[in-house]
């Protein structure tokens, strides 16, 4: 019942009942990872569906990303003990010499409601941020590029992946208006995805060769 | 390409607006910065910072296209955002951004609206006019007169996640900043109707492609107001309007704006746009940029716009150019290509 509420209150935008509906549903004895699997996920989902059928736009997706991050704070204690699964870690930023970040944030309420564990590397991200972000165990990468003017520093940023020896340690993903099938294969990430929703579609996929990770 | 076809394509382009059907479909060549910096071989970052690089580069893809393309300051998004009082952050490879700096109401309150001889990029725009308009307005018409929209520019200054949130989380915030940003761009058409020859500011161009954001309710609660309200201050000139971005969803909104000329993206249906604003609205696209005027081949072009015309040109309302503005690196044979392919297939 609590976590019925809960999915409900992120699906309509209750964002000012959200962390008190979090906590409510841990007092009354719900797990962090049942409030993750029975609400929160399968909010996002929902939510995500109404925004690739045009039912809902950008100012209700943003409110329900803010919703999850506000139940996540919620639930990061517990989170942090160890005892819940995610579905792996995924990081994503905009390439360098680019700002735009809608893109990217919409990549990252998608993956955060899909279970995934995600770090936001931000806009105008430099390669060793996306090195850094692999040493910190990601081992999928998201790069989003906008500009068409920034599509050499995606492969100058994969370059330094492979030089500093951790290209085989992770999977690269790129999308954004700016990018391709082709520039994908040119530059040489793993993937190219059309849209947030393929994005999801292809972390899942290679999510599963890391499930010991 | 004739010498004269640019006299030409205008008089097909005003028929069009009049929804009366020209001879010949007209087309139009959208460029900015990144593509005419390209054309010319010149940093864009030089491009942008020096009125005589801007004004020469200008010239020459001017010349390359027989009057075709315009001559106009042209410093991207930094003008509006500036003269609020926002940083401009240049990336290496020269395009401008807007660093976010609204945090809350108390610094929308703060925010002034400039002196626009005292008011950053604003002010170098200005500048940049009057130096395009001694050197060469005696003989060639310098075009002023576009805008970022206060929705785009609002948008730049809060941070454009955290602002499309505002929209449901805090819409007294977005209400108050969207009223100063108006102001501003009303401030910034004002200057520019009296820096141009008298007669000569006849058509006002806002560029928004953030509006494709939001629901056609929330479009019509927050951005057609302050379009009405711009267009409606200057009712003698002409309402265009650029967006790029997959604007489906707010089409009969822009149609509610009395818009007069669209210049929309690849990804809206143009079938679609004509059955729906089509008798009130003058379409301008939707060739995709880049996979097909970029990177595709001249036959590719023919194909997009042979298919454009045939299911927009019908009872004029038509003009045929890229969905956006043309990319860095777009081979001068394909634009070519879009032109003779306007005149192949869009005889009346």
């Amino acid at each position: 019942m609590d976590c019925e509420a809960l999915k409900e209150a992120v699906i309509s935008g209750k964002f000012r009942e959200i962390q008190a509906l979090v906590r409510a549903a841990l007092d009354r004895g719900a797990s962090a990872q049942d409030i993750l699997d029975n609400a929160l996920v399968p909010a996002m989902e929902e939510v995500g569906r109404r925004f690739s059928a045009s039912e809902i736009f950008l100012p209700e997706m943003m409110v329900s990303a803010k919703m999850m991050q506000m139940a996540l704070d919620v639930l990061k204690p517990i989170l942090s003990s160890g005892h819940v699964k995610t579905r792996g870690k995924f990081a994503i930023g905009t390439i360098k010499d680019d700002l735009h970040d809608i893109g990217k944030d919409i990549v990252i309420s998608m993956m955060q409601g899909a279970g995934f564990e995600v770090e936001d590397l931000g806009v105008d991200c430099p390669p060793e941020r996306f090195i850094e972000a692999i040493e910190r165990g990601n081992r999928i990468i998201g790069i989003s590029a906008i500009l068409t003017t920034v599509l050499p520093n995606i492969g100058k940023a994969i370059k330094a992946i492979e030089e500093k020896g951790l290209r085989d340690k992770v999977k690269i993903l790129i999308g954004g208006v700016a990018t391709s099938f082709h520039i994908a294969k040119e530059t040489g990430a793993d993937s190219y995805c059309k849209d947030a929703v393929e994005g999801v579609l292809k972390t899942k996929e290679f999510s599963v060769l890391y499930e010991d990770n | 390409m004739e010498k004269d076809i640019a006299p030409k394509n205008w008089k097909r382009i005003n028929t069009a607006l009049a929804f009366e059907e020209p001879d010949q479909v007209p087309f139009f060549l959208n460029v900015n910065g990144p593509y005419i910096a390209g054309f010319a071989k010149v940093e864009l970052k030089e491009y942008y910072h020096s009125p005589e690089i801007m004004l020469n580069a200008q010239l020459a893809l001017r010349q390359r296209f027989n009057g075709l393309t315009p001559v106009m300051p042209d410093l991207s998004i930094a003008p509006e955002p500036s003269a609020l009082g926002a940083e401009i952050k240049w990336s290496a490879d020269g395009t401008p951004w807007v660093i976010p700096f609204i945090k809350g109401e108390e610094d929308v309150e703060r925010l002034e609206i400039p002196d626009v001889e005292n008011a950053g990029y604003m002010t170098k725009s200005l500048h940049t006019y009057r130096y395009m308009f001694e050197k060469v307005g005696h003989e060639i018409p310098v075009v002023f007169g576009t805008t970022h929209s206060p929705w785009g520019v609002a948008a730049l200054m809060r941070g454009t996640s955290d602002f499309l949130a505002d929209v449901i989380m805090n819409p007294d915030l977005v209400r108050k900043l969207l009223r100063k940003t108006t102001d501003l761009s009303l401030l910034w058409l004002r200057t520019m109707e009296k820096s141009a020859p008298p007669g000569t500011f006849r058509r006002i161009l806002i560029w928004d492609d953030l509006a494709s954001f939001v629901s056609l309710k929330q479009f019509r609660e927050f951005i057609l107001p302050v379009y009405e309200e711009i267009y409606g201050s200057f009712p003698r000139c002409e309402r265009w309007y650029h967006n790029d971005a997959n604007a489906t969803n707010i089409l009969e909104g822009i149609a509610e704006a009395a818009v007069q000329c669209f210049h929309f993206g690849y990804e809206v249906d143009i079938g679609y746009a004509k059955d729906k604003i089509g008798k009130k609205v003058c379409l301008m696209g939707n060739v995709p940029p880049l996979t097909v005027l970029r990177n595709g081949t001249p036959e590719d072009v023919y194909r997009s716009v042979k298919d454009i015309i045939e299911r927009a040109s019908k009872r004029g309302g038509l003009i045929v150019a890229a969905g956006g503005y043309l990319d860095e690196g777009t081979p001068e044979t394909n634009i070519e290509a879009m032109i003779e392919a306007t005149e192949k297939y869009g005889k009346q």
